[in-house]
């Protein structure tokens, strides 16, 4: 497959001001909120530090809880299914839908679906699937994959939603209150949930102890599309298991919190049956999280998919999710997709400015700035890496190998800065600096400052 | 389904020769709650959350409340016993569908926890739990002392496992997904009321 270019995908959204700063300021917003909170926990860091070793610590042990979970489960009444692939997945769900004469279903969002591609899968054998979560909606309808794993939709502005929806929904093109769009969505949903014929949504974790599995949400499509129709059906990737009710507060504290800076989800939904007069499904999915957790970086399954380092990433903030060309974008996206496609997403690990914010907001603690090296080392060698990227590395060792270019480079760089101006620095050859100022210079580098320091 | 056992022994066999050594499962800290005042705690939080609050004298006084408060709702499904309703299970109510058609489903809460403004509900209180999720308003019945500090506490208490569905509603269904712009009343409940007795 084609390589994926990041920079060129972005630089139609960093022109784009309007279309960027609103990005870059509701992301920013989630960013500080989540500060706010965190810091209104004097446990927090412990509590990371926690729940990175029992995320550890479950993976080390993953087939014995996968067992156990399954286990439990089963007496729960719950049918669960193993997928060794996206594929195998959307088979066994179609089998599931086919035996029971399914034509529509209303669905929570899940990142897992997106993974597979079950809605294209499903679509093209005639089943009539309704995205139940607003932004995953408005990205259904749109024919776009969700730009932020939390937030599907949040790199549209509002009157793109309202021609969107009085295209494909009929409603007023010229009303873009978001509260009208939610009204119509709300409206049209009701009317499929209390007629679909199965419910599906992903899951945030698995229970091993009890065999039970939660969902989090604040819409509540993902509760009604689970209790309304006669069949559910869910699918969790199996990095999603902890050991049981225990160490599930700790998770449950640190997700919403880190997502969008509140303490909790709205809906926070635990599963250990079928609803009275209902069939449950659950399919355990690999798809390459096995070959993941062989490698180096088998660290990125620890993942509770809360969005904190999407949020807080410079590059992300300003270029827009769907410029990765993936279903992961953001800090995990760039160190997770090179797993899947090492060519196609050889560029991904360049997405990155080392400024370390993802890995000191991460609240499972995934090295994630250690994983960009990584990958940028393994690009390299597989010989996948671009030119430009390659000289920009020889140069650096060059000159750290040799500490008067350093310093040379320190005073150049100072200069640069003084005497740099704007439109020279948002020239076509730098696409980050489009939405940037350059910062006030210092009067002189930290080694002058320091030697002046040690004198006096 | 076509050797769904095969897919588990792969899987199962690539994660024992792939899987990191062993790590120590690590203990859990007691995470206390430090707070004299949970019901104050608790209201804030809450309403943080768009849910209203109000102190009731007794299970008697909700009809009245309902009166006052919910002046132009039609359908009212109690699941409290003392509080009325006209739609019942069995009658009006028999496929979760028909939760549709209900303005307003009172039931009660089991606990609730003062960090987040939560409170715990399961199947035997919503009796059918399309009723909690697809009714337009919902007020919830909750004990002063039926609460809890934080939700380390709160787990304790839910007892997972021992229900088919358990949830910790947290004021009334909400979306931002557009602009980031904060809207109550997304697929869920349009409204929810937590009414505190003493
Ligand atoms: S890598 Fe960490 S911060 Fe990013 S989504 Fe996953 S858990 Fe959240």
């Amino acid at each position: 497959m084609k390589q994926v270019n990041q920079v060129k995908n972005a630089s139609a959204f960093v022109k784009d001001s309007a279309h960027r700063s609103s990005h870059d300021k509701h992301l920013w917003d989630a960013r500080m909120r989540r500060d706010k909170t965190a810091a209104a926990i004097p446990e927090w860091e412990e509590m990371r530090e926690l729940a990175s070793a029992i995320k550890k610590h479950t993976l080390s042990n993953l087939d014995t809880y996968l067992e156990r979970f399954e286990e439990n489960a089963t007496r729960n009444g719950i049918h669960v299914h193993w997928a060794r692939d996206a594929e195998e997945h959307n088979r066994i769900v179609y089998d599931i839908f086919q035996q029971h004469g399914v034509k529509t279903i209303t669905k929570g969002k899940s990142m897992l679906h997106e993974e597979c591609g079950l809605r294209e899968y499903l679509a093209e054998r005639g089943i009539d699937l309704a995205e139940a979560d607003l932004g995953e909606r408005i990205q259904q309808l749109d024919g776009q994959r969700p730009s932020h794993i939390v937030m599907p939709a949040i790199h549209k502005l509002r009157e793109d939603v309202a021609e969107l929806f009085a295209e494909k929904l009929g409603s007023d093109p010229h009303n873009d209150d978001p509260h009208y769009l939610n009204k119509v969505m709300r409206n049209d949903m009701r009317k499929r949930f209390v007629k679909a014929d199965a419910g599906m949504s992903g899951v945030n974790f698995l229970l091993a102890e009890t065999g039970g599995f939660v969902v989090c949400t604040n819409e509540g499509n993902a509760d009604i599309s689970a209790n309304v129709p006669p069949l559910y059906v869910a699918s969790a990737g199996i990095e999603k298991m902890i050991p049981g009710p225990e160490q599930l507060p700790l998770f449950i504290r640190l997700l919403s919190r880190s997502a969008l800076g509140f303490a909790i989800t709205q809906y926070t939904s635990h599963y250990h049956g079928p609803a009275e007069g209902q069939e449950l499904h659950l399919v355990l999915v690999d798809n390459g999280r096995t070959d993941r957790l062989a490698s180096e970086t088998w660290e990125v399954l620890k993942c509770i998919r809360c969005s904190a380092c999407f949020n807080t990433c410079p590059v992300f903030r300003r270029s827009g999710g769907l410029s990765y060309e993936a279903t992961y974008a953001g800090p995990i996206g760039i160190v997770l997709e090179p797993s899947y496609d090492l060519h196609r997403y050889a560029q991904l690990p360049y997405a990155c400015t080392h400024c370390g914010s993802c890995g000191n907001v991460c609240p499972v603690k995934i090295p994630i700035p250690d994983y960009v090296f990584h990958w940028r080392k393994e690009v390299v060698e597989q010989k996948e890496d671009l030119l430009s990227h390659r000289y920009e590395m020889l140069a650096g060792s060059k000159a750290l190998a040799s500490e008067k270019l350093v310093e040379a480079g320190e005073k150049f760089t100072l200069a640069a800065l003084k005497h740099t101006p704007h439109a020279l620095m948002a020239s076509r050859f730098n696409p980050w600096a489009k939405a940037h100022e350059m910062p006030a210079a210092p009067e002189k580098t930290f080694r002058q400052w320091y030697r002046e320091q040690q004198k006096s | 389904m076509k050797q769904p056992n095969d897919a588990k022994s792969t899987i199962l066999e690539k994660i024992r020769a792939g899987k990191p050594d062993a790590l120590p499962r690590p203990e859990m800290p007691d995470f206390a709650y430090e707070s004299s005042d949970l019901v104050g705690d608790f209201v804030r939080m809450a309403e943080s959350f768009d849910a209203k609050t109000d102190h009731i004298e007794g299970i008697e006084a909700i009809d009245s409340y309902i009166k006052e408060h919910f002046a132009d709702v039609n359908t009212i499904y109690s699941a409290v016993e003392g509080v009325s309703g006209n739609v019942h299970l069995g009658w009006e109510l028999n496929r979760p569908q028909d939760a549709q058609q209900v303005d307003l489903t009172v039931i009660a809460g089991v606990f609730g926890v003062a960090e987040t403004g939560s409170v715990w509900v399961t199947t035997e209180q919503l009796t059918m739990n399309s009723l909690g999720l697809l009714a337009k308003h919902l007020i919830i019945v909750l004990r002063e002392q039926d609460l809890v500090g934080n939700l380390h506490e709160g787990y304790k208490r839910a007892n997972l496992g021992s229900q088919q569905y358990g949830v910790f509603m947290t004021g009334p269904s909400a979306t931002a997904d557009i602009e980031a712009v904060h809207i109550t009343g997304a697929q869920g409940a349009l409204s929810a009321t937590v009414l505190l007795l003493s």
